[in-house]
C-alpha cells in the first residue's frame, strides 16, 4: 500500500507547482477587480475549452457516474449522468451569446436576476446559487479526503488543508485569470491520466470481455440497456444537473471571459463533447466494482472506482490514480473559490460604496472565507448527498423561470416567482428526504424522478402562463444599459418590473 | 435488452478514442494559443 507520507508530499510537490504557475501568470495581470473576476474577452478556444473541461470534471466525476453504475440502474444511468454534464454545457453554447448581447458588460447571474426581476428574485437567486456551488465545493473535498484515505490511509484534515491553502494561494491573489491558466495545464494533465487510469485497469482486469464477462456473471440486470430504474434516474439526473450547472456562476463568467461569441459557442461544445466520454469511462467502474464483487455494502457503491483501482492495480498506478483525483479537485476548487467570490463581489457597489481597490480586496476576503469553510467542512467527512440533491431541487425550479427573462419581454418578477416557488412546492413534496420531516404521507409514494421532472415541469409551465396572462412589456435592452462594468461608477440598477 | 460483449468494448474503446482525440485537440489548440501570444 503507498504510504500516507509519500503521496502527502507528491501532492503538496505537485499542487504548489501550480500555485507558483497560477502566481506566475497573474502577476501584473490583475490592476482591477473586473480583471479578476470577469477576464473579459481575453480567452482564445483551446484555454477556454481547457478551463470549461477542467471545472466541470470535478473528483466528482470519480465518485458519482460510478455510484449510479453501480446502484441506481447500471449503464443506462451512466449514460443519463453522461448526458446530463453534457447537456448542461451544450446550453450555454445558445444561451451564453444571449447573455453577452443583452448585457455586454455584465458579470454574473444574480446581477442579470436583479436587473431582470428585481430584488426578491435577486435574493432567491443568489441564496440558490452559492448553496449550489458550496455544497458541489464541500462535496469534492469531502470526496477527495475519503479517497485518499482509502488508498494511502490519509487523514482527511490533511488532505483537505493542503488541497484548500494551495488552491486558496492562487486563487486569492490571481483571481480568475489564475484559476484558468491553471485549468488549462490540468486539463493537459488530467485527460492522459484518465486515459492510463483506464487502459491500465482495463488490461489487469484481463480486457473489457473479461470485465463484461465479471458483470453477466454477478449482476448483469448492470448492462441492461432498458433498465426502467436506469432510464428514470437518467431523466431526472439531466434536470438536475442541467438546472443547477446554469445557476453555477463560473459558467456565467467563462462567458464573458471567451474572446467572441464564436469562440464561446465552440468552446462549450467541444467541453460538452469531452465530458461524455470522461463520465462514462469513470462510470463503467460501478458495474466492473460489482462484477468483481467489491461493493458488498451500499456505501461502497460510491467508491466503485477506487475499489476496483486499489483491486488491480500495482502502487505506482495507484498513485497516478490520486493525483488525477486531486487535480480534478483542485481545478473545480480554484473555479467555484472564485465564482462565489465573484457573485458576492458583484453586488457589494449597490450596498456600499467602495473603490476599485477595496472591491478587489473584498473579492480575495470573500475568496479566503469560502476556502477556509470549504476545508473545515471537507475534512468532517459528512455526507452531503441530501444537500446536494435539496440544491439540484432548489435549481431545478428556478433556472427555466430565471433564463426565461433572457427571451421574452412579458416575463416578469411576480409570475417567475410564483412558478419557481410552485415547481418548488412539487419538488418537494415527492422529494425523498422530504417525507421524513414534513407530513406528506398522504401523497403517492416520493420519487426523485417525479420530484425533478415535477418541479422543472410546473415551473416552466406557470413562467409561460403568467407571461402569457399579464400584459407587461419589459424592454430587454434595458439590461444592457442598467448592467455596467465594475470600473464604471454605473452599476446594476433595479426598478419597475 | 442487454449490452453485449462487442457493444461494451466498443463503447469503452470508443470513448477512450474521443478522450484521446480531444486531448490532442487541446494541446494542439493551446499550444497555438500560447505561441501567439509569445510572439
Amino acid at each position: 500500500m503507498v504510504t500516507a507520507t509519500t503521496l502527502v508530499g507528491l501532492v503538496v510537490v505537485v499542487l504548489v507547482g501550480f500555485a507558483a504557475l497560477g502566481a506566475w501568470y497573474a502577476r501584473g495581470r490583475i490592476d482591477t477587480i473586473e480583471d479578476y473576476i470577469t477576464a473579459r474577452n481575453s480567452t482564445g478556444g483551446g484555454t477556454l475549452t481547457a478551463t470549461i473541461v477542467a471545472s466541470s470534471m470535478g473528483a466528482w466525476i470519480l465518485f458519482s457516474p460510478a455510484e449510479a453504475g453501480a446502484a441506481f440502474g447500471g449503464i443506462t444511468a451512466v449514460a443519463g449522468y453522461a448526458a446530463g454534464s453534457a447537456l448542461a454545457l451544450a446550453a450555454f453554447a445558445v444561451v451564453g451569446p444571449r447573455i453577452r448581447t443583452l448585457l455586454p458588460e455584465g458579470h454574473s447571474l444574480t446581477e442579470y436576476a436583479y436587473a431582470r426581476y428585481g430584488s426578491v428574485m435577486y435574493v432567491y437567486v443568489l441564496l440558490v446559487s452559492v448553496a449550489y456551488m458550496f455544497v458541489f465545493l464541500a462535496a469534492e473535498f469531502t470526496g477527495i479526503a475519503s479517497a485518499l484515505s482509502l488508498v494511502a490511509g490519509v487523514p482527511g484534515w490533511q488532505t483537505a488543508a493542503v488541497v484548500g491553502i494551495t488552491a486558496l494561494a492562487y486563487t486569492g491573489y490571481g483571481g480568475l485569470r489564475a484559476s484558468m491558466i491553471t485549468d488549462t495545464v490540468q486539463t493537459v494533465l488530467i485527460l492522459p491520466l484518465l486515459i492510463v487510469s483506464v487502459v491500465v485497469t482495463l488490461l489487469a482486469l484481463g480486457g473489457t470481455n473479461a470485465a463484461h464477462a465479471a458483470i453477466v456473471d454477478t449482476s448483469p440486470a448492470l448492462l441492461a440497456l432498458d433498465s426502467a430504474s436506469g432510464l428514470e434516474f437518467g431523466a431526472y439526473v439531466v434536470v438536475a444537473v442541467v438546472g443547477a450547472e446554469m445557476l453555477n456562476q463560473a459558467w456565467w463568467q467563462r462567458v464573458y471571459a471567451a474572446s467572441d461569441e464564436g469562440t464561446l459557442r465552440r468552446s462549450f461544445l467541444v467541453a460538452a463533447v469531452a465530458v461524455v466520454p470522461m463520465v462514462f469511462l469513470a462510470g463503467v467502474f460501478g458495474p466492473v466494482a460489482v462484477g468483481l464483487g467489491l461493493v458488498e455494502a451500499p456505501a461502497d457503491a460510491s467508491v466503485s472506482f477506487f475499489l476496483v483501482v486499489t483491486d488491480v492495480l500495482p502502487d505506482p498506478a495507484v498513485v497516478a490514480v490520486a493525483v488525477l483525483a486531486v487535480l480534478l479537485v483542485v481545478s473545480s476548487a480554484d473555479t467555484l473559490f472564485n465564482a462565489i467570490a465573484s457573485v458576492v463581489t458583484v453586488d457589494l457597489p449597490r450596498v456600499a460604496d467602495l473603490s476599485d481597490d477595496r472591491l478587489t480586496a473584498a473579492a480575495r476576503g470573500v475568496t479566503v472565507v469560502v476556502a477556509a469553510a470549504a476545508t473545515v467542512v471537507g475534512a468532517q467527512g459528512y455526507s452531503v448527498l441530501t444537500l446536494f440533491l435539496l440544491a439540484d431541487l432548489l435549481a431545478a425550479a428556478t433556472f427555466i423561470p430565471l433564463l426565461y427573462g433572457l427571451y421574452s419581454p412579458r416575463a416578469w418578477s411576480g409570475g417567475v416567482l410564483a412558478a419557481s416557488a410552485a415547481g418548488l412546492v412539487v419538488g418537494l413534496a415527492f422529494f425523498p428526504p422530504a417525507r421524513g420531516v414534513l407530513p406528506l404521507s398522504a401523497l403517492p409514494a416520493a420519487s426523485y424522478f417525479v420530484s425533478f421532472i415535477g418541479a422543472a415541469a410546473v415551473s416552466t409551465t406557470l413562467t409561460v402562463v403568467t407571461a402569457r396572462l399579464v400584459d407587461r412589456r419589459y424592454d430587454l435592452d434595458r439590461l444592457g444599459r442598467d448592467v455596467r462594468r465594475l470600473d464604471d461608477e454605473t452599476v446594476a440598477d433595479g426598478g419597475d418590473r | 435488452m442487454t449490452l453485449s460483449a462487442l457493444g461494451f468494448a466498443l463503447l469503452v474503446w470508443g470513448s477512450l478514442a474521443l478522450v484521446a482525440g480531444i486531448f490532442l485537440y487541446e494541446l494542439l489548440a493551446v499550444w497555438r494559443e500560447f505561441g501567439r501570444g509569445a510572439a
